[in-house]
Formats: structure tokens, sequence, C-alpha cells
């Protein structure tokens, strides 16, 4: 979004007369980015469509709290971040799964689901990121998929852009040690 | 090995036919401003005036006000102690006989 049109959004955030049109427009505007980025992370549509719903309802309840010092998408980004990690968190606590057997877990859930629709080659791809650690899933997701900046990044996630360089480093080497396991 | 070379970034995930044209118009309809009715501040005054009203009157009946005779002045009270009680019963007595059975008496 354009800096003039962000200003003017945030401008009608604030106004009670015009907050519910505007916060249409920001659902209009980043619904689809922010659903991919949790969707990548927790892989059902369903956990997905969810933790979206909770992401715009957090922020619609924290329009007042919200004072502009980042993007209107920073924030948003970050609400969706935290949504995520915490509904990860609650699914491991609720099935009282190792991490290992959770991923597995993820990875059933993934080739069973009718709404992923890549082949096998996608399918391990998948499955050698989800063998990263949540946090640097995040990172590896963002960077590579989303194509975020490191800078924008360290917005988001609150972790410096060197700390955020060495992650994706480790993450794709990884990912490529999975890939490459049974060649 | 690079990956960017290695795998396309196009995504294999998909969505429900409309996904997000629904999604926007439920966040719309969980938004949107509540409206009250213009009778609902009034009705709610109306409760508040007939529940004072209740608590004035029963008041009243529960406390009843003191009678409202004036208590008797000192003139008055040294007036009524010169006056002989029976006079005064015998005067209060013709004073409800009709005025033609006075004027027979004369």
């Amino acid at each position: 979004m354009e800096k003039m049109q962000e200003e003017k959004l945030m401008e009608d955030l604030k106004n009670p007369q015009l907050r519910s049109r505007a916060f249409g427009q920001l659902v209009k505007e980043y619904q689809q980015p922010i659903y991919w980025h949790i969707r990548k992370m927790v892989l059902s549509h369903d956990d997905a469509n969810d933790i979206l719903q909770n992401t715009f309802l957090k922020a619609w309840s924290a329009l007042d709290a919200f004072r502009g010092e980042s993007k209107l998408s920073t924030w948003l980004f970050r609400i969706a971040v935290n949504e995520s990690l915490t509904f990860l968190s609650n699914q491991r606590e609720k099935y009282n799964v190792s991490i290992d057997e959770f991923q597995e877990n993820l990875f059933k859930g993934l080739e069973a689901d009718s709404y992923f629709s890549g082949d096998e080659v996608q399918l391990q791809f998948q499955k050698a990121i989800l063998t990263l650690p949540e946090k640097q899933r995040l990172v590896f997701n963002m960077k590579y998929f989303d194509n975020l900046k490191y800078e924008e990044m360290e917005e988001i996630l609150g972790t410096s852009v060197g700390a955020l360089k060495a992650s994706y480093h480790h993450a794709v080497k990884k990912i490529e040690q999975f890939l490459l396991r049974d060649v | 090995m690079d990956l960017n070379n290695y795998f396309d970034k196009s995504n294999p995930f998909s969505v429900p036919e409309n996904y997000f044209i629904d999604f926007q118009t439920k966040m719309e309809r969980m938004t949107r401003p509540v409206m009250i009715p213009w009778y609902r501040p009034v009705r709610s005054w109306a409760a508040v005036a007939a529940a004072v009203a209740g608590i004035v009157i029963g008041t009243h009946f529960m406390f009843p006000s003191q009678s409202t005779v004036q208590p008797l002045s000192d003139e008055e009270t040294y007036v009524l102690s010169q006056i002989d009680e029976s006079a005064l019963v015998d005067y209060l007595a013709s004073m409800d006989q009709p005025a033609n059975s006075a004027q027979e008496k004369e």
C-alpha cells in the first residue's frame, strides 16, 4: 500500500464514524498475504482460517492502542505470527506429543489435505521445511516464499538482521540435507 | 544444491471457492457498528423515573408525615388556662345547635 493511502487509512481507523468501513478496506488489502503466511505455518486451511479470523478480530480490538509507529502490514503480520505460534504451541500441549511427533502429524495432515495440490516433489519440500524449528520455519517462509527484506522481518519478528540472515542460511542447509539424504 | 533453482515458488496450497470474498463479508458483519434503537434510552429513562416514583410513594406510606397542627403559642396556652373546662364544653356544644333554636332560647 502506498504511503499516502496508508496514512489516510490509519486516520480513518482512528475515526469512530469511519472506522468500520476503513477496517473493511484493511481486511480486503491484507487478508490474502496474511492468510498465506499463516497457512504455510499451520498447513491446514481450517486452522489457518481460525487464526486469520482471530488475527483480524484482535487487530479490531486493538485499534485504539495502535500508535502508528509501524506500518499497518507490519502490525498485522506481528499479530498473525504470534497467533500462529501460540496455536502451534497449544496444539502440541493438547496432544501431549514430542516436537518430532507433532511435525509428523502435521505432515500426515498435509498428505490427506484436499486443499493441497502439490506433487510428490512439493510434498517432500514441505516435509523438509517442517523439520525446521517453528521460528526458523517462519524466517524461511518469510524470506523464501514471501520474499520479505530482512529489515521488514526484523520489524515483524523483533530479531536482528544478522540473526535472521544466519537463521535463514542454516534453514536452507538443513532443507538441502533433508532432501539429499536419500540421494 | 540451490533451492531457488530446484523448486519453483508456486503455491501448492489452495482454498475453498470464494473463500476470501466470504471471509471479507464475515469480518464486515462482525465489525459492523451496533445501532441502538432511539426508544431504548427513552425506555431506560422511563424505567428510572418509575423506580424513583415508586420509592417516593412507598416512603410516604411506610413513613407517614407528622400532624400538620401547629403547636399552641404561649398566649393561646394562657387564654385556655383561664377558661373553665365545663364552660368551654357548654360553649362548644351551643355552637353545634341550629340557628333558630338559639333564637328561641333568647
